[in-house]
This record gives structure tokens, C-alpha cells and sequence, in this order.
């Protein structure tokens, strides 16, 4: 168990390593002149140098490595090339609501993805599960963005249920709830339908092993054997891929952020590209391969513990 | 004496990718209230069926016809939920494999209160000490704490006998042991076996003991009952059978067994031919391609099961003599 | 000269298949959602193959006299902000989008194609660096991702392909890598190099026909994700750029005329769901019909 934990931590530097390698290569080892493509060529000499100086452009492109390194070991992830703020503090601003955002579209997934999962098992091949099969496969490639302008025209514009742009009052926490239903449905829905694909297979799968036969032959009822014991250990496999969840459903929130007018991550992303501040856009996508690779790295360890067989002698 | 489990003409039928599979064909078997019955033969001979359907257990692909009586109740007569409520109360189990019969992520303690539940009018905790007798009984030591374990951290032995146990709460009035010593080692099947004769007063009923091992059958069982391919060929006191076996296959199986065999070689017996598959069955006798005592009439009709001394034997030999 | 090819030794796991053909798309036309998807695919290939042809009107044209005109008979999904039929503007968005999509995916699969023999073939480090790489890529958030190149490179049809081109190849290269590891320990191909094959021959007859399965599966179950990614950055403004007709670019017009016309965003935003379904479908049932053992890899 330990030594697994620490395989799987040591993959996970190795990855970030990896990920801050492209990201670093793809600002410094740009063709052609950085300051002329990221200023446009309309951009005054005085301008690019002073892009030049501010990104460390001037100096050799192995100390620009060790610059770029060793400012993102301390926290240090640039500037805001317009505000002149601190990076990190935009993100770090933007962050908690683009998390909020995932989470309960997260949240919607399992709330529909598991009971839908479990009644089509209890009845394969059944009318309810195909029904639950198409919809699942339709809603899982759907683009969330597309969703939440449709949820917006149907829920916010037509039929006025819910409110349709913002996050809602600062404070108001039943207002930010409201606000939140509609954004955090677009961004779940695809979830919904592979969680409850996986639950379905899971489950299935589960029914079929010999302590199912056990109970059932004990006279317990199908339902509760189902979700009583064997949903436990086919959530298992359904909690492990939680972390690649996650950070499908931060990209996804980027856009859905856009369509609602909510601020977080990709209300931040959007503005910085259009005056293409690049520090900002950089930052914001380390800040997420972080958070993504360490929710990866947690749902992997936590499904390690869900399971009594593999907790042994931790 | 009164018949716990009565079976008339029962035949199980399985609905095939390439046709109906005949599992098991014409079975005639009583088995009286306190005995305990052998049920022999090898993998494929459709013992496993017939215990799947003395549970009510069998999948939905497969059909019943003729009658299978648990005490005065046509078990196939019921309705779905009726036979349900069989289980668990009347019937208990102990299955085959005990490595994977518990839930891997339920505490001990937790599955056998769990097993418990059609006993009313008694709390958690009550069924919880009557769990920690039964472990007590059925020999495990410190039974308070294997209660708060989980399965992976008990040997297989221990999970057998918590298996045992747990049929036993219930107070079933037949017990169905589908070959609960497979999986295990020898040491531990004699373990095993032991704690079985011990505690056959404690179940107020008959118990089903399913073995392809002659030997076992001779330690532990009162009647056997010897299948062949879907069929039931023999049946009778344990004594009686095993003394003066009269079906050619019920002799090849224990001349096949090495614990029987008076003179060592340097191979073991072996019966010559193949079980023949369900699609493809032989006309008249079913051991009839593979029986040493074969004559005219076991290729063209399928002899009765009929009394012989104190037995039953479906061969056309035992009816001429 | 050597009957080594002709029977495998038992080591081999079912590796020599028939290339897909005829009796593939008559299995695939065998399930109703496969036939359907098929059909909708074909439709949407011919919408975007004779864009000039299929569509009524021309999609540029502005006639701002009939400008945000519902749906009616003469413009059956209506008119947008400058008068034109937007009909005509998602049929020439379909040529668009295929045009990302498939040079998107081929440049992927080259890329996810070179590299996955070099890791299978090369030395194990290469192959732990390269599987790095690849995780990496994977971890990192696609839209964010896109939209840092953009904001580096600056908008346009080229970046786009290239953001979808790094986005998409490592599922390629997972695939190819993993069935050339596969190959390069069965004994016939040791055997047959020994003969003497050359190592392109034995690419050739023995890892085509394995990899052409698995990837015309991955092709059509990334396409969703691709069309996605293109009409996501073209609706934020940072992909196809206007007046060229994409489904994305409609979709912000909408989306910018939402109370005044809803059925702009309505009408723009059908092909994306028509498209990714009946893409999604189709994978399914080709993952049926050629690959029924692989699950969905992450």
C-alpha cells in the first residue's frame, strides 16, 4: 500500500514535470520573433523590448529555464501584462469559484449517473435500461457550452425558472445556489451519462459474484443485496475515475463560465486572450494541470482504500 | 418417517444459444427428515443444477417440470416471492468456494446479522451474540474479534466455517452444502467434515451434502444419491450402495476412488469414454456408450428407476437379475 | 521459402485479421443505432463535399432587410443579425468543420503513429519518456490549454488544427504503441525478422491490419471531442475566424442576439448535437462490429 502511494505521487511529479516542459517550450521556443507575434506587428520597438525584458525574453533560452523553474517553485507565476498584478493572486481569486462550479456539476452527475446506472442493471436489456443507454451515450459528447445556452434559452429566457447570468449576490447564498443549478447541469451532463454507463457495467459485473449468490440464497431481496452490498464495491472503479472527471469538468466549466457571465477561471482565460496577456492564460493553465493531477492522484489513493482487499496491512 | 425433500420426475431445462440444454432429466429422490444425503457425481453430472433449484436459486434461462417438494410445499407451484421466503428460513446454504461467498467489503459481524433476518422480535445486537455463539460452536476461537474482521483476513478454513455458521443460524430445516471441501486442504476438509457430523443435531431437518468423493460420502452421509450426465443412476443407504453397488457406473466411480483400492498400481483406474454432451444424447441407456455390462436393450430403451434390496438403480442388469 | 508465417506458434495471441470491408459495414448496418449514425455521417459528409450545391442560399450574402427572420419557408431555419440564411451558413459550417476535424485527426495520427513505433521499437527509456509526455499532455485542460496557444500564436485556422493535432495524438499513441509492444514479442515476427523480413514489411503485414480496428474506432469516438474543441474556441472568438461560416461562430452570434432571436443559437447549435451523436453512435457500433474486446480506455 505504501509503496503504491509513493508509485503513484512519483508518477504524478513526473507528469507536472512533463506538463510544465511543454508549457515552457511553447512560450520560449516559439519561431520567429515572441514579441512580434505576441504584440502583433503593429507593436512600437520601445513596446516589444519591454515585452522582451518583462517575459526575460533577452537572455539565453537555458536561463529563461531556470528562471521559469525556479519562479514557480516559489509560487511566483509572472504578472498580469495589463494590471500588473501578480498571477497567482488572479487565479487564486478566480479558482475557488471555477472549482465550486465543477464540483456541483460533479455533484449532478452522481445524483442522476448512479441511480440511473443502477436501475438499468437491476433490469438489463430491459425497455428502461435501453432508454437509459441511449440517453447516456447522447448526453456524453455533448459540448457543455452548447448546453448551457440551450438550458439559458429554455430555463432563463423562456420559461424564466432560474436566473440567467452572474453568480448571484455576494452573500446571498441562496441566490448563488440559484444561480448555480443551470451552469452546474451543463457542466455535469456528459458526466452523467458515462457515470452512469460505468455504474451499469460495474454493477452488472458485481452481481455476478459469488457472495451476490450467497445472499440471495440467504433470502435477501435483490434491491437490497444490490444496493446494499454489491453498489458499494462496483462504486469502486466509478470513484477512480472521479479524478479524470474533474478535470473534464474544469474545461468544460471554462466555457460554461462564459455563457452564464460567471466569473472564475474561464471568464479570466477569456478576457486575457483577447488582449492576449499570455502570463495570465500560462498560469491559469498550470494552476488547473496541478489541481487536475492532484485530484487524479487522490481519487487513485482513495479507491486504493475503499477496498478492504487492497487497505490490507496499509 | 416423514419426506423433507420429495422429487418426482423433475427435470431442469436450460434455454441454450444453440437449443434447449436437458441439465437434468427424470429425477426420482426422497430424502427423510434427520438423514443425511450424499449427492455424487463429476463435474457436468447436473448435481450443481438440481442444488440450484432445491434453493430455487436457478437462473431465468431455465425451466422446471415434474415436482420438487420440500416438505408439504410444491416448491415450483409457489409464486416467486413465496419460494423467496423459503430461503434463508427453511433453506440454508453452504456454498463451494468460501473465498469468494462473503461480501469482501462487509464486516463479518455485519453479514452474519445480516443472514439473520427473517428472525423477528430480536434486536441487533442480540442477533450479533447469537452470531458469536454460533462461531464459538462451530470451533473458532476468540469469536468476538473474527466478528469485526473481514473476510480477506480470515485463512479459507475459518471462512468455511463461518459459512457453516451462518447457514446454521438460521435454523434451517435442510441444509444444502454444495461441495463445501473443494477449495480446500485435505487437513482442513477433515476439519471441516468433522464440524459437520458434530453439530447434524443441531439442524432440525436433513442436510444435502453434494461431493464428487466417494470417501466423504462414507464418513459422513446416511443415503447417497449417484447422478451421470443429468441423470440420477443410483440411490440408496450409504451401506447398502456403497457395500453392493449395482449400477456399472456407481462400481466404475468407486473403483476409480484411491482410497478404495485394495491393490496399488502404477495408474489409476479410469473409466474409458466421455460424458456425452446435452445436445447429443444417446438413445436407451445414458452410460450405455461407455458401460462395461452393456446388452441389446441399454442402446435402444432407457431403463426405469426402479427398487432393487434396499436401493433404487436405473439399469436394465439389476431389473433382469 | 518458410512456413513460419503460416502457423503461428500458440504464443500468438489472434493477431492476423482481415482488413475491414464489406461484411464490416454490413454488420455495422445491422444494429439500428449504427445504421442511423452511418446514414447521418454519410449525409453530413455529402452536406460538406457539395456545400455550394446542397445549400439555398449563399452563406456570406447579407440582406439586411430580412434580417432576424424566424424560420419560414423560403429560409427554413431563419435569417441571422445581417440577413443571411442561416441554413446555408450550417451547411457550409459542416465543410468547415470536417476540414478541422480531418486534418486535426490525420496530423494526430501521424504524429500518435511515429511516435507509438518509436517508443514500442526503441529503448525503454524513450518509451517511459514518451509515456510521460503523453500523460502529461492528457493532464493538461484542453480548452485552457488552446486558449494559452491562441493567446501566444494568435487566432486561426492553423493553431486551431495544431491545438487539436497535440490534443488528440496521444490516444493515437497509446493505441500504436501498446499493439506494437504486443507484436514485438509474438514469435513470428521475431521469427520473420530473423528470416530476413525487413522491419517496414513486417509494419506493414502484420501492424496494419491490427491497428486499423482499434483506430478507426478511436477516429470516430474523437471526433465529438474535436468538433467540441473547434465550435468551444470559434464561439469564444478565438477559432474560425468571421465572416467564414463555422458552427462555433454561429453559435457566439446567437448567443450574442439571444433574447431578440433565439432560434439563431438554436438553429447553430443543432448540426454540433447532430454531429457529435451520430459520431458517438457510430463509434459504438464500430467498437462493436471490430474491437469487441477493448473497453474505453482512459
Amino acid at each position: 500500500m505504501i509503496s503504491y502511494v509513493l508509485r503513484q505521487v512519483g508518477l504524478s511529479v513526473g507528469v507536472l514535470v512533463s506538463a510544465i516542459i511543454i508549457l515552457f517550450s511553447l512560450i520560449y521556443l516559439v519561431p520567429g520573433d515572441p514579441a512580434t507575434i505576441a504584440l502583433g506587428p503593429r507593436a512600437s520597438e520601445q513596446q516589444k523590448i519591454v515585452f522582451r525584458q518583462s517575459m526575460g525574453l533577452d537572455q539565453p533560452v537555458p536561463v529563461q529555464a531556470f528562471h521559469f523553474v525556479s519562479k514557480l517553485a516559489t509560487g511566483d507565476l509572472g504578472t498580469d501584462l495589463l494590471t500588473r498584478q501578480p498571477v497567482l493572486r488572479l487565479v487564486g481569486a478566480a479558482l475557488p469559484k471555477t472549482v465550486t462550479l465543477a464540483l456541483t456539476g460533479l455533484g449532478w452527475a452522481l445524483l442522476l449517473g448512479v441511480p440511473m446506472g443502477c436501475i438499468s442493471a437491476m433490469r438489463p436489456d430491459s425497455m428502461t435500461d435501453r432508454l437509459i443507454g441511449l440517453v447516456s451515450t447522447s448526453v456524453v459528447a455533448l459540448p457543455s457550452f452548447l448546453l448551457a445556452i440551450y438550458l439559458l434559452i429554455a430555463f432563463a429566457v423562456t420559461l424564466r425558472w432560474l436566473p440567467a447570468m452572474g453568480a448571484g449576490e455576494p452573500g446571498d447564498i441562496g441566490d448563488q445556489i440559484q444561480h448555480l443549478i443551470l451552469p452546474a447541469f451543463a457542466v455535469g451532463l456528459g458526466w452523467v451519462g458515462y457515470i452512469a454507463r460505468l455504474v451499469r457495467a460495474s454493477l452488472l459485473e458485481t452481481l455476478q459474484e459469488n457472495h451476490v449468490r450467497t445472499y440471495r440464497a440467504f433470502g435477501v431481496s435483490d434491491t437490497r443485496i444490490a444496493m446494499r452490498y454489491a453498489l458499494p464495491i462496483a462504486m469502486i472503479p466509478v470513484v477512480a475515475v472521479i479524478g479524470v472527471g474533474l478535470g473534464n469538468l474544469l474545461s468544460g466549466a471554462v466555457l460554461v463560465e462564459v455563457v452564464f457571465s460567471r466569473p472564475g477561471l474561464g471568464s479570466l482565460a477569456h478576457d486575457a486572450v483577447t488582449t492576449r496577456n499570455s502570463p495570465v492564460l500560462v498560469g491559469t493553465v498550470l494552476v488547473t494541470t496541478l489541481l487536475y493531477i492532484a485530484a487524479n492522484l487522490s481519487t487513485d489513493i482513495l479507491s486504493a482504500l475503499l477496498d478492504p482487499r487492497l487497505r490490507k496491512e496499509a | 418417517m416423514t419426506a423433507i425433500i420429495d422429487m418426482n420426475d423433475f427435470s431442469i431445462t436450460y434455454a441454450g444459444e444453440r437449443g434447449p440444454v436437458p441439465a437434468v432429466r427424470g429425477v426420482n429422490l426422497t430424502l427423510e427428515k434427520g438423514r443425511i444425503l450424499g449427492l455424487v457425481g463429476e463435474s457436468g453430472s447436473g448435481k450443481s443444477s438440481l442444488v440450484s433449484a432445491m434453493l430455487a436459486l436457478l437462473p431465468k434461462s431455465a425451466k422446471v417440470s415434474g415436482r420438487l417438494s420440500i416438505g408439504a410445499d410444491d416448491l415450483y407451484a409457489l409464486s416467486e416471492a413465496q419460494r423467496r421466503a423459503m430461503r434463508g428460513q427453511r433453506l440454508a446454504t453452504v456454498s463451494q468456494d468460501p473465498f469468494t461467498a462473503l461480501n469482501p467489503v462487509i464486516r463479518i459481524g455485519a453479514q452474519l446479522v445480516e443472514f439473520q433476518h427473517r428472525l423477528k422480535g430480536i434486536s441487533r445486537s442480540q442477533k450479533l451474540e447469537r452470531a458469536r455463539e454460533m462461531l464459538a460452536r462451530v470451533g473458532i476461537s476468540d469469536p468476538g474479534t473474527r466478528l469485526t474482521q473481514y473476510p480477506h483476513q480470515l485463512s479459507g478454513g475459518l471462512r468455511q466455517r463461518v459459512a457453516i455458521a451462518a447457514a446454521l443460524l438460521v435454523n434451517p430445516s435442510i441444509l444444502i452444502a454444495d461441495e463445501p471441501t473443494t477449495a480446500l486442504d485435505a487437513t482442513t476438509e477433515a476439519e471441516v467434515i468433522e464440524i459437520i457430523r458434530e453439530l447434524r443435531g443441531a439442524v432440525d431437518g436433513s442436510i444435502v451434502f453434494v461431493t464428487h468423493d466417494m470417501g466423504v460420502v462414507a464418513r459422513l452421509c446416511d443415503d447417497v444419491a449417484v447422478m451421470y450426465a443429468g441423470e440420477l443412476v443410483e440411490s440408496g443407504p450409504v451401506a447398502e450402495v456403497l457395500e453392493r453397488p449395482q449400477h456399472p457406473y456407481t462400481r466404475a466411480l468407486l473403483a476409480c476412488d484411491p482410497a478404495r483400492i485394495e491393490t496399488p498400481s502404477r495408474s489409476l483406474p479410469t473409466i474409458p469414454g466421455t460424458v456425452p454432451s446435452p445436445h447429443a444424447l444417446p438413445a436407451g441407456c445414458i452410460f450405455s456408450p461407455r458401460c462395461g455390462a452393456v446388452i441389446d436393450i441399454c442402446r435402444s430403451v432407457r431403463p426405469a428407476f426402479l427398487p432393487s434390496d434396499q436401493s433404487r438403480v436405473a439399469c436394465h442388469r439389476t431389473e433382469a437379475s | 521459402m518458410t512456413t513460419v508465417e503460416e502457423t503461428p506458434p500458440v504464443s500468438a495471441p489472434p493477431a492476423l485479421k482481415a482488413l475491414p470491408g464489406w461484411s464490416t459495414v454490413r454488420r455495422l448496418l445491422s444494429s439500428p443505432s449504427g445504421a442511423i449514425a452511418l446514414v447521418v455521417v454519410v449525409a453530413l459528409v455529402f452536406c460538406a463535399v457539395f456545400a455550394p450545391l446542397v445549400a439555398p442560399y449563399d452563406p456570406v450574402q447579407i440582406a439586411p432587410r430580412i434580417r432576424f427572420q424566424g424560420p419560414s419557408l423560403e429560409h427554413w431555419l431563419g435569417t441571422d443579425q445581417l440577413g443571411r440564411d442561416v441554413l446555408s451558413r450550417v451547411i457550409f459550417g459542416t465543410r468547415v468543420a470536417f476540414k478541422v476535424a480531418l486534418s486535426g485527426t490525420a496530423a494526430a495520427l501521424l504524429l500518435g503513429l511515429v511516435l507509438g513505433i518509436v517508443a514500442g521499437l526503441g529503448k525503454s527509456w524513450i518509451d517511459g519518456v514518451l509515456l510521460l509526455v503523453c500523460d502529461a499532455m492528457r493532464s493538461l485542460p484542453m480548452i485552457l490549454f488552446a486558449l494559452a496557444v491562441v493567446a501566444i500564436y494568435g487566432p486561426s485556422m492553423a493553431t486551431l488544427i495544431t491545438v487539436i493535432t497535440f490534443s488528440m495524438a496521444p490516444g493515437y499513441f497509446r493505441v500504436v504503441r501498446n499493439q506494437v509492444l504486443v507484436l514485438r514479442n509474438m514469435d513470428f515476427v521475431v521469427a520473420s525478422q530473423s528470416m530476413g523480413a525487413s522491419l517496414g514489411r513486417v509494419a506493414i503485414t502484420h501492424l496494419v491490419p491490427n491497428l486499423i480496428g482499434p483506430i478507426i474506432v478511436l477516429i470516430a469516438m474523437d471526433i465529438p471531442a474535436v468538433i467540441g474543441i473547434e465550435s468551444g474556441l470559434s464561439f469564444l472568438g478565438q477559432g474560425i475566424q468571421p465572416p467564414e461560416a463555422s458552427w462555433g461562430t454561429m453559435l457566439s452570434d446567437g448567443y450574442s442576439f439571444l433574447r431578440q432571436a433565439p432560434h439563431l443559437a438554436i438553429a447553430s447549435g443543432l448540426p454540433v448535437i447532430v454531429a457529435t451523436i451520430a459520431f458517438t453512435f457510430l463509434g459504438e457500433a464500430l467498437r462493436d462490429v471490430l474491437d469487441p474486446k477493448s473497453s474505453r480506455g482512459r
